[in-house]
């Protein structure tokens, strides 16, 4: 077989400008990379000197499809360092405003980024005219989502409510009603969305990955507990360092993210549902029992389908937490020493990491932040290696229709990862 | 029947929240595209660079490299009209703030072979091309996205908002952040539009729609410097979704 390199520019359906470069010899890979041309933004360098009490609102700007997951991470890092406990109620409704970003984020990537490859066609817009009940669901399960997280945060994009310490705001009593009513039909839309993509037509690839997830004693861990791999090991965000490191390679234009020094690893849906399957409530488990996955989940394709059980898992939740309203004090008051806070938080896309060290005045002395996208970069260009030799006999448009399909299912997040990443613009 | 618009979204640097506003738009978005024919939006379909001219392009991001000023003027050159869709658009918004830096510190804090890395100062479009329309905000505000697409589809001028931030805010009778907390609000300068979103959720404006026109920047400093708030705070303030143009500052 004679050697070929197949390109995927600008890689579509995912967020951000990344492209990825395979090079295949002998039916094999001989080199992967999955190279980010979007620009870096240096957040860890302009928060140096801003005020700790900020973090919250300026970590939002690095995602906007998951800036709740950034807002939540960057209070709690700074609460940490401060050693401000917060009350459990505050911590709930916390819970259910990351629950509507992860469900925000999933009925993005469902049926707007993913179903397209599966459906046929190259957006769901092209599809609506052939599918419009099927787009409109997914419609309605974003308005849902979006509902919820402007419900309890102000905004869906760059939620305001959130702030170290608390809320400044209470969501209202007077829209629960109409909130509830939203969530109990949109239970019916994503339980349709489980069986809708368990339909769907998923490529044979089953490679061994090692998954980390946060994990807790209570119930689906989202945004308190300690990190937890497949592999035995449990650590917590202060000794997160310990466990995951980052290189640079050669041949290379991503920094690695390595568990344990040697390994890729896997964050994400995936990981959550292999790890925390038996905290999933029980309309999710039936959910992914009739759509026919248990855990352990090991082919990345299926994703698709486990991202929609999270959806059902997240409007159960919510539902649940908020019940018949949520008080919640006012915040906790800050009062700064020279500290230093980290945080683990699980995004829509996996496993957050946020970390401080401020001065007495509040200022903010360094950051470090590693996003989910980051954590997979290695991961994604391993499942390369080991899916090609398997359908090397693909022509080359073939082949990357399938590669695009494997970069999505990780539903990367490039504006999030670019400060992580090693960047070379190679725009053409 | 009248051709429908053709419509390109592109992203320089940014978060892609502007673009997700459009998705936003859920089920009102297939009535828009009733009138609009979406002829680039790469974050949700495959669409490759158009070669055939467009009627507008919404362009998300800052300019902060020489490749994203040709792309920026290759979009120009191909839209009839274009829209700065977003604080990073319209002013380079957070991105600006390591324009501060010496160039070359921010790179070797983020990476440990800066070298490879190329990236100059950030800056709002209208510094390399003319920009036809400003949709404000980080992110923009649904409502105002709606009115200047059916804006353009009417081929009319799209709406500008006239009003700060302060004047909604007074209208919707919140308590004012600024007198009754001492904390500095950018309300009285800003552009409004969003509906005061933030002093309504007890959270002072911290400008992310930039300067309004007309309006004394420098009186607000001085009031709140009249209110006891740190100089160290004032100049925080003044830098972040915008630099302000205060003397001395």
């Amino acid at each position: 077989m004679a050697d070929r390199t197949i390109v995927y520019e600008y890689i579509s359906r995912v967020e951000g400008q990344g492209s990825l470069e395979v090079t295949i010899s002998g039916g094999e890979v001989v080199d992967a990379k999955l190279k980010i041309f979007e620009a870096p933004r240096f957040f860890e360098a302009f928060l140096r000197g801003r005020k700790a009490l900020e973090l919250p609102e300026l970590t939002a700007r690095i995602c906007g499809i998951c800036p709740i997951a950034h807002v939540i991470t960057a209070a709690k890092a700074v609460e940490n360092a401060l050693e401000i406990a917060l009350d459990e109620k505050t911590i709930a409704l916390r819970k259910a405003l990351a629950l509507s970003g992860i469900m925000q984020s999933h009925a993005l990537h469902v049926y707007f980024l993913a179903a397209p490859d599966f459906l046929g066609y190259p957006s769901a817009i092209a599809a609506s005219k052939d599918l419009a009940d099927v787009v409109r669901r997914g419609f309605r399960l974003k308005r849902v989502a979006n509902m919820v997280s402007e419900y309890i945060g102000g905004r869906a994009v760059h939620p305001v409510t959130l702030t170290v310490g608390g809320f400044t705001k209470p969501p209202h009593a007077d829209g629960l009603e109409k909130v509830h009513n939203a969530l109990e039909n949109a239970l019916r839309d994503a339980l349709e969305t489980v069986k809708l993509v368990s339909g769907f037509n998923y490529p044979e690839f089953e490679p061994n990955h090692v998954n980390v997830a946060l994990s807790s004693g209570d119930g689906y861990a989202i945004t308190e507990g300690f990190a937890k791999a497949s592999s035995g090991e449990y650590f917590e965000s202060r000794d997160y360092r310990r466990y995951v490191s980052e290189e640079q390679v050669p041949h290379s234009n991503t920094k690695r993210s390595m568990f344990k020094n040697n390994s890729a690893f896997e964050v994400g849906p995936v990981s959550r549902f292999n790890l925390n399957y038996e905290s999933l409530c029980n309309t999710a488990k039936e959910a992914a029992e009739k759509a026919g996955i248990k855990p352990p989940v090991k082919n990345p394709f299926k994703s698709t389908i486990v991202r929609a059980v999270e959806i059902v898992q997240a409007i159960e939740e919510m539902r649940s937490i908020l019940g018949e309203g949520v008080s919640i004090p006012p915040p906790r008051k800050t009062r700064f020493r020279q500290s230093s806070g980290s945080a683990l938080t699980e995004a829509p896309r996996g496993l957050l990491y946020h970390s401080y060290s401020i001065d007495r005045d509040g200022n903010v002395l360094n950051a470090d932040i590693v996003t989910p996208t980051a954590h997979n970069s290695w991961r994604i260009e391993r499942d390369v290696f080991e899916l090609v030799p398997s359908v090397a006999h693909l022509d080359d448009e073939s082949l990357k229709r399938l590669l695009g399909m494997l970069v999505r299912a990780y539903d990367p997040c490039i504006s999030c990862s670019v400060h992580a990443f090693t960047v070379k613009l190679n725009r053409t | 029947m009248v051709d429908k618009l053709k419509v390109g979204v592109f992203k320089l640097t940014s978060c892609s929240g502007c673009q997700m506003v459009l998705v936003h738009l859920e089920e009102s978005l297939l009535e828009v595209l009733k009138h609009i024919d979406l002829k680039y939006f790469r974050m949700v379909s495959d669409d490759d660079l158009p070669n055939e001219p467009l009627d507008a392009a919404l362009v998300e991001g800052a300019v902060t490299n020489e490749e994203e000023a040709a792309m920026l003027k290759k979009i120009r050159r191909l839209s009839r009209f274009l829209v700065a869709t977003g604080a990073c658009a319209a002013t380079g918004g957070v991105n600006a703030m390591k324009n501060i830096t010496p160039e070359g510190e921010v790179e070797s804090i983020v990476y440990s072979s800066p070298e490879y890395v190329r990236s100059g100062k950030a800056f709002g479009l209208n510094e390399y091309v003319k920009v036809d329309a400003y949709l404000y905000g980080c992110p923009i505000d649904r409502n105002e996205l709606v009115n200047t697409l059916m804006s353009l589809v009417l081929r009319v001028p799209p709406y500008i908002p006239g009003l700060t931030v302060c004047m909604e805010c007074k209208m919707k009778g919140n308590e004012c952040v600024f007198l009754t907390r001492r904390e500095p609000c950018l309300g009285p300068v800003t552009v409004g539009g969003c509906g005061a979103l933030c002093p309504s959720n007890n959270v002072a404006c911290e400008g992310c729609r930039g300067v309004l026109k007309g309006t004394n920047v420098n009186g607000l400093v001085s009031a709140w410097e009249k209110a006891g708030v740190s100089p160290e705070l004032i100049r925080i303030k003044l830098r972040k979704y915008t630099v302000y143009p205060v003397a001395g500052r």
